[in-house]
């Protein structure tokens, strides 16, 4: 059944995908357009570069980022990693059910988790801050990264670890000797895509953030609003940079942990 | 005897190891998720005074407001768009996963991978590219003049037509995704049968392979029509704060407007409206998966 | 005090999981250095037992004693014994070298004497070149031979084998099943084989416990199984054999008579006891029956005879299966010699006969 694909399905393929990334080009392009916005093309130039590098703002929101994404991740991580081994290990009544319960904030609408965590902060007196957007973060990465670890867990032949205990590994031996090793890659790819998911929130951090707290999305979303600038363009293109090379990363290390378990 | 309290022993140990490993988690959802749902529903049956301050005290204020014209109509006009958005994006995502789970292995995997790239990057790069690719000066309006069909630049950013453009595209890869992991599982011998039974290429695709790929519509839907529903930042940026949903609604009520308990009545709606698109979901996942 | 050279003591043993009871209050004894295999169809309790002596599952009830030594409370880390899993279970992280040192690494073993252990181990398997790849890089015999290796490394007093051939295909299995066998005896180490396959069982063992349902219904040498089934269940899951059903008419101290569909049969096997008019049944190995016209020495007296009626003979290379069955029904099959040239029609009757001292009985019941 697999053959080669018509003329009509090339072109539908090929207008789908010029189409998908016509405006990601176009927008790279112009972040090296020597002109102000809408002049159409004018030259080479690293102008807006070095105009978003001189921008203090800017580098707060990427430094801001940083913070949030990278403590958001680390503790999604540990969390989610804990808890996935807690499954995987034990046994327990409604078990099933506090599974399915752990995966409902990643399907809750980002915005409602955000209003309803800003009334949350607002009756426990807590002022907005980085701390909040972590809290909020850190509530919809956890179930990514605990996903990522279980379906990992769930392809891990179980006699391995009977096998490291009958050449006497203790439990906790067992979980250090053997399964963490095995999980290093599932933790790795789960914490990418946390990382990025958090990253690119605007829908959540709009009401948690402390208005000190500017992150990158945020900041774009801010100068959006204003209108287009070439800067923008420049802020966009390394973002994108950076993001694509994640995800390529972690595409690897998702392929090689699925060849790994079987 | 004694066996048997050796055995009690053990599983107080179970237990204590389960709660230190899960625990964490558990009570970070219950007190970052489930205290905050059950606290914005207890808001939105409460009212507020001249200065925003809310009162807590019984009232079904919140609703009776939604119940005006105004408010109905921006649901109204959320409802329609975001099921015009889930219509058009099955439409153009159906054949591009279709032509992927017949290609090559090779080509398949290339095919997702550049659907899956612009899915990465930040939604909000995507729409500024789009307010890019729509504007005065933008790729389309260059393209159209090129080919004769425009004489002027038209206007295509800040109308409606740019929000439901970004929508789309924005929302692509969500519907491509599951319906090509659905198309991609059904057994070629499967189609050769119906091949074999006398089915045409039209019969085959209606009798057998659209029934078999529901599944992944379902999917698709509910990961296309609740965010079109609240993504305020595309209606703001491309709609040039013209086009009112509910997200703008809420996100107004609870920001500028300071009226939480109208905010929290929303909220309330549209997740109401969610889960039940979520629970029809999965009624007709598990009445049509038959693995 | 004497000690018996016991390695292995179940007594009464029985494990139950929720209603359902998978090994059903077993005593055995293995010797040390024995090769004890446990044969049986899937479901019998067999990978059960293993496990609990591994230490994997508790006994609901019932002692177990490993080399005198109660097994009661003793996680799986701290017993002297050592498992090879079927699907190899090497840690996919590890190299071949870190896989078998796993075990000495653990017991914090001097650094030069794990490498003098592990070097010893990879040359006893012939695995030298492979010591730095991961187990995802080897073939299945390779992974088994390191799964063997990394158990064997430790020196465990029993070695326990969960089918551990069973993903291989025939041909290195036969190969795998004479190495185990060399590489126990040379060793001296106490191996308990787990296997579904009688052909296997009979192969590789010094004794065969046979399970069915949770019990063990006969234990023996591969002799002693073969020839004197003691259950309908032994004697139909080792080897071929033929069932023909039929009740006691009287025993006496040397022989007992049987009434086979109202044919009356004499067999030189009195040593169970059995009621009269009890239904049992009498099992003749294929190669026991024989035809009455190609058998020169044939005699009443030595014989018991019956008819058949024939249905088909089927080649294979160096026998020939015959496929007859009684006017009761029941099927009657006897290989012979493919060369010797025994020519009967579709529906012949045919007398067929099996010595009185070359077949014995079993009572009849649902299997």
């Amino acid at each position: 059944m697999k053959r080669k694909l018509g003329p009509a399905s090339v072109f539908y393929v090929l207008l789908f995908l010029i189409l998908l990334y016509a405006p990601i080009v176009m927008m790279v392009a112009y972040s090296f357009n020597n002109s102000e916005l809408d002049m159409g093309w004018s030259g080479f130039t690293l102008r807006w570069y070095r105009e978003l590098f001189a921008a203090e703002d800017a580098k707060k929101a990427v430094i801001n980022s940083i913070i949030v994404s990278g403590c958001s991740t680390v503790l999604s991580v540990i969390l989610g990693a804990f808890a996935a081994i807690g499954f995987h290990k034990f046994d327990f009544k409604g078990k099933d059910l506090l599974d399915s319960f752990f995966y409902i904030p990643t399907i809750v609408p980002a915005m409602l988790l955000g209003v309803s965590l800003l009334s949350l902060f607002d009756i426990l007196h807590i002022s907005l801050s980085k701390v909040t957007i972590i809290i909020s973060h850190v509530t919809f990465c956890m179930p990514i990264c605990f996903n990522n670890i279980r379906v990992a867990l769930n392809g891990f032949d179980r006699s391995i670890e009977e096998a490291a205990q009958d050449l006497g590994c203790t439990q906790l031996q067992v979980i250090t000797k053997v399964l963490l090793p095995n999980l290093v890659p599932a933790m790795l790819s789960g914490g990418l895509l946390a990382f990025t998911f958090s990253l690119e929130d605007v829908l959540t951090t709009f009401f948690v953030a402390g208005p000190k707290d500017t992150t990158l999305s945020m900041y774009i979303f801010g100068q959006m609003k204003a209108g287009m600038k070439p800067t923008i363009n420049a802020l966009s293109t390394l973002l994108i940079v950076v993001t694509v090379t994640l995800g390529i990363i972690m595409q690897i290390l998702q392929n090689r942990s699925i060849a790994k378990s079987k | 005897m004694d066996k048997e309290k050796g055995k009690t022993k053990r599983k107080k140990g179970v237990l204590g190891n389960a709660f230190l490993t899960i625990g964490p988690m558990a009570l970070w959802t219950v007190l970052f998720f489930v205290f905050p749902f059950i606290y914005i529903i207890l808001v939105s049956f409460c009212s507020r005074d001249q200065f925003g301050n809310i009162v807590y005290s019984f009232s079904l204020d919140a609703y009776k407001t939604l119940t005006k014209a105004v408010y109905l109509q921006v649901i109204g006009r959320t409802l329609k768009m975001a099921a015009i958005v889930t219509v058009l994006v099955t439409l153009i995502a159906y054949p591009y996963a279709y032509i992927c789970s017949k290609a090559s292995k090779k080509v398949q995997s290339l095919l997702i991978i550049g659907v899956m790239i612009p899915f990465w990057i930040n939604s909000l790069l995507r729409i500024y590219a789009i307010m890019n690719f729509t504007s005065k000066n933008g790729l389309i309006n260059n393209f159209l003049m090129g080919m004769g069909i425009i004489k002027e630049p038209i206007q295509i950013l800040y109308t409606t037509g740019a929000v439901y453009f970004g929508l789309v595209y924005s929302l692509l890869p969500m519907m491509v995704m599951p319906l090509y992991s659905c198309l991609e599982k059904i057994d070629p011998a499967v189609l050769e049968a119906g091949r074999d039974l006398g089915c045409s290429s039209r019969q085959l695709f209606l009798k057998v392979i659209f029934p078999l790929s529901i599944p992944g519509i379902m999917g698709g839907l509910v990961l296309v029509f609740v965010p079109a529903m609240f993504n305020f930042y595309i209606a703001d940026a491309l709609g040039g704060g013209k086009t009112i949903i509910i997200g703008n609604l809420i996100s107004s009520q609870f920001s500028t407007a300071k009226n939480w308990p109208l905010g929290a009545a929303l909220s309330v709606v549209v997740m109401l409206i969610s889960t039940v698109l979520i629970f029809v979901k999965n009624k007709i996942e598990k009445a049509r998966t038959y693995s | 005090m004497i000690r018996d050279n016991n390695m292995i003591e179940l007594i009464g043993v029985t494990k139950q999981f929720g209603e359902m009871t998978a090994v059903n209050h077993i005593d055995l004894i293995v010797k040390e250095g024995e090769f004890m295999t446990f044969l049986g169809p899937s479901g019998c309790g067999k990978t059960t037992t293993l496990r609990m002596i591994a230490g994997f599952e508790e006994p609901s009830d019932g002692k177990l004693f490993i080399d005198h030594e109660d097994c009661d409370n003793v996680p799986a880390n701290l017993r002297d014994v050592n498992t090879v899993f079927q699907n190899y279970a090497l840690f996919p992280h590890l190299s071949i070298r870190d896989n078998i040192a796993f075990g000495l690494k653990l017991k914090k073993l001097s650094k030069e004497e794990i490498d003098k252990r592990v070097n010893k181990m990879i040359e006893l398997i012939k695995l030298e070149e492979h010591i730095n790849k991961k187990p995802s890089q080897l073939s299945g015999g390779q992974k088994q031979r390191v799964a063997i290796a990394r158990s064997l490394v430790n020196e465990p007093k029993v070695l326990l084998l969960d089918e551990p051939l069973g993903a291989l295909d025939l041909k290195l299995r036969k190969e795998m099943q004479i190495e185990l066998k060399h590489l126990q005896k040379e060793l001296g180490i106490t191996f308990i084989y787990v296997t579904h396959d009688q052909e296997e069982a009979l192969t590789i063992s010094d004794r065969i416990a046979i399970m069915n349902k949770g019990n063990i219904e006969q234990l023996g040498t591969a002799e002693e199984i073969y020839d004197t089934p003691k259950t309908k269940f032994a004697a139909n899951f080792i080897g071929e054999t033929n069932l023909l059903t039929g009740y006691i008419v009287s025993q006496d101290s040397e022989k007992t008579v049987v009434n086979l569909h109202n044919q009356i049969l004499t067999i030189y096997d009195a040593d169970k006891k059995y009621k009269e008019r009890e239904r049992i049944c009498v099992c003749v190995r294929p190669e026991n029956m024989h035809f009455v016209d190609y058998l020169p020495d044939y005699s009443e007296e030595k014989y018991n005879t019956i008819t058949c009626i024939y249905e088909e003979q089927i080649y294979i290379g160096n026998l020939r299966r015959h496929i007859l069955h009684t006017p009761e029904g029941e099927p009657v099959k006897i290989t012979r010699c493919a060369r010797k040239g025994e020519v009967y029609n579709r529906g012949d009757y045919v007398k067929v006969c099996f010595s009185k001292k070359r077949c014995i009985m079993v009572k009849d019941e649902e299997v």
